[in-house]
């Protein structure tokens, strides 16, 4: 018998003897299933951008879809987060009263709530300060640059950004995905786009605030001793989320399988900086203080399906690791706000944290039952 | 192709269809990549899971079927770098059963094709089972791995050669 002849026989035999489990098609939708609530938590988190009180709620449905996602601004708002929420909610459900011109409160944050508004509310108090827009569908995460001058909302799925002007309301559409997130001082946008076909990696697009112009980064090589990405480059090499650190070094995490790595990136060059690391079931949503944050919410049985807020130091800095709060539900995300605080959504409420990263007293919390998507 | 007839265009019907048209036979495909049979469900499912998320983009069974099999293929690289530890300390898999003595032969002659491929880098595994029990062309292969039809060629070549020569070292 020739080789293949032999390989052919051994190969049919062990084949054949394998067996599969009578309650194999529940497995499938168990993970599904595990699936929809880790996105949930993973892309609230992504798309969180300057701070990334990120979360994504269920229930904020906002219409449907198709064609741009946000419109005009409603002239009558009706429903208050907390009402949308049907539980007690004693300060998101304060009168949306709408300022005439964008707050600079170090508090502010952005929030898509429920009724379709997109406001500026005050992270501290849940009070509404201002309505930029209505959307038009989705739940959909929105960004809010440093200086609150510009909101960016995401699709909930699909290819179209919109860019906000919160003074004013003007809309750019941009080509790309639900991740995205503005530098330090506003000026720069960087975000995933879309890449043309499905053997294409995402491509990272930064974009000049000041003047508009728009730099797509090749994208970043990947260290030769990793394994070889083969297909699905939107999933193995999809984009999973983009932050900054202060020194204008652009942070660009990549899904590839079960874990994620993190590239760091000069914009100006594109050259990669040589922190490139692999985190597994993690990637950097936001840095603060010269460190990295992210929410780790992975996907394989044997693995811990909670979410927690981990940080990291820089690799210069010993490159540890600590949990900063294991939820002990649904932590979706955190963020920090102008004034340093850490704002997140914890099993469905809005909670506010000073001393988050010094342990000073514990967290506070802004509403119950809060139903948005936040963005400090 | 492959049984599944007209799939239902919603997600849940569709993918329900596809697995039990393919769900075995992919299974015995990661049998052979992951030589684990536990882990090979696992990474089946996780692979119609995949699926799942994508119906919208595919509705498509013959792409179906190809995203499925490339998943498995692609799943078993992670779940080997997993068990690799573990491998150490766990014996082989043997599926041979008792039988009767003029199977001994047969059986011997399996579990030496078998370590030999175990000794195989992954690729130039991949590309044998693909190619060998798959009977899959090398244009259907290199779509498989994302790799070029040279790639595959040279992976088939080396692979093949490798299993001969630990053959015939164990004459």
């Amino acid at each position: 018998m020739n080789p293949e002849d032999r390989l052919r026989s051994a190969m049919e035999e062990r084949a054949g003897a394998a067996r599969t489990s009578p309650d194999a098609l529940d497995g499938v939708f168990t993970r599904v299933a595990r699936h929809r609530r880790n996105v949930r938590i993973a892309a609230a988190a992504g798309s969180a951008m300057s701070i990334a009180a990120v979360v994504l709620v269920a229930n904020a449905a906002i219409g449907g879809r198709g064609g741009a996602d946000v419109v005009p601004a409603s002239p009558t708002p009706t429903v208050a987060a907390s009402s949308a929420a049907g539980t007690p909610t004693p300060t998101a459900s304060a009168s949306p009263t709408a300022s005439p011109e964008p707050t600079d409160s170090v508090t502010a944050i952005a929030v898509a709530l429920p009724d379709r508004r997109l406001v500026l509310m005050d992270g501290a108090t849940g009070t509404v300060l201002r309505t930029i827009a209505t959307l038009r569908s989705g739940e959909h995460p929105v960004e809010l640059s440093p200086t609150h001058r510009w909101v960016v909302v995401a699709p909930e799925s699909g290819c179209t950004l919109t860019l906000v002007e919160v003074a004013t309301g003007d809309r750019t559409t941009l080509r790309g995905q639900r991740v995205a997130r503005f530098s330090p001082r506003d000026a720069r946008l960087a975000y995933a786009g879309c890449a043309d076909s499905a053997r294409e990696g995402t491509p990272v697009v930064v974009r000049d605030m000041r003047t508009g112009t728009e730099r797509t980064l090749a994208s970043p090589r990947r260290p030769a001793n990793w394994p070889q990405t083969t297909q699905f480059m939107d999933e193995l090499t999809g984009v999973e989320a983009v932050s900054w650190r202060d020194d204008d070094v652009l942070v660009v995490s990549r899904a590839y399988e079960d874990y994620t790595d993190t590239l760091t990136l000069d914009v100006r060059t594109a050259d990669d900086l040589g922190d490139s690391r692999r985190y597994e079931g993690a990637a950097v949503h936001f840095t603060y203080g010269g460190r990295y944050y992210g929410v780790h919410a992975c996907c394989y049985p044997d693995w811990d399906q909670r979410a927690q807020l981990v940080e990291w130091t820089l690799r210069e800095s010993g490159s540890t690791k600590r949990t900063v709060m294991a939820a002990p539900d649904a932590l979706a995300s955190g963020g920090v706000d102008g004034s340093g605080a850490l704002v997140y959504v914890d099993n469905g409420d809005l909670w506010r944290w000073s001393g988050w990263n010094t342990d000073e007293g514990p967290p506070v919390r802004v509403a119950r039952g809060f139903l948005g998507n936040v963005a400090t | 192709m492959t049984g599944a007839g007209l799939l239902p265009r919603d997600a849940d019907g569709a993918v329900t269809a596809l697995f039990r048209a393919h769900y075995g036979s992919l299974v015995r495909l990661a049998v052979l990549l992951v030589d684990d049979d536990g882990s090979a469900e696992d990474l089946v499912q996780d692979a119609f899971a995949r699926l799942h998320r994508r119906w919208a983009r595919l509705r498509d069974e013959d792409a179906a079927y190809g995203y499925l099999r490339a998943a498995v293929v692609n799943g078993s690289h992670s779940r080997l770098r997993r068990l690799r530890t573990a491998r150490r300390y766990v014996a082989p898999h043997d599926s041979a059963a008792p039988s009767p003595e003029g199977d001994a032969i047969v059986r011997e002659e399996h579990a030496a094709v078998r370590a030999a491929m175990r000794g195989l880098p992954t690729r130039q595994r991949e590309v044998l089972v693909l190619r060998y029990w798959g009977s899959l062309s090398e244009a259907e292969i290199a779509d498989t791995l994302g790799i070029s039809r040279g790639a595959v060629k040279s992976h088939a070549s080396r692979g093949l050669a490798a299993v001969t020569r630990s053959l015939e070292g164990t004459r």
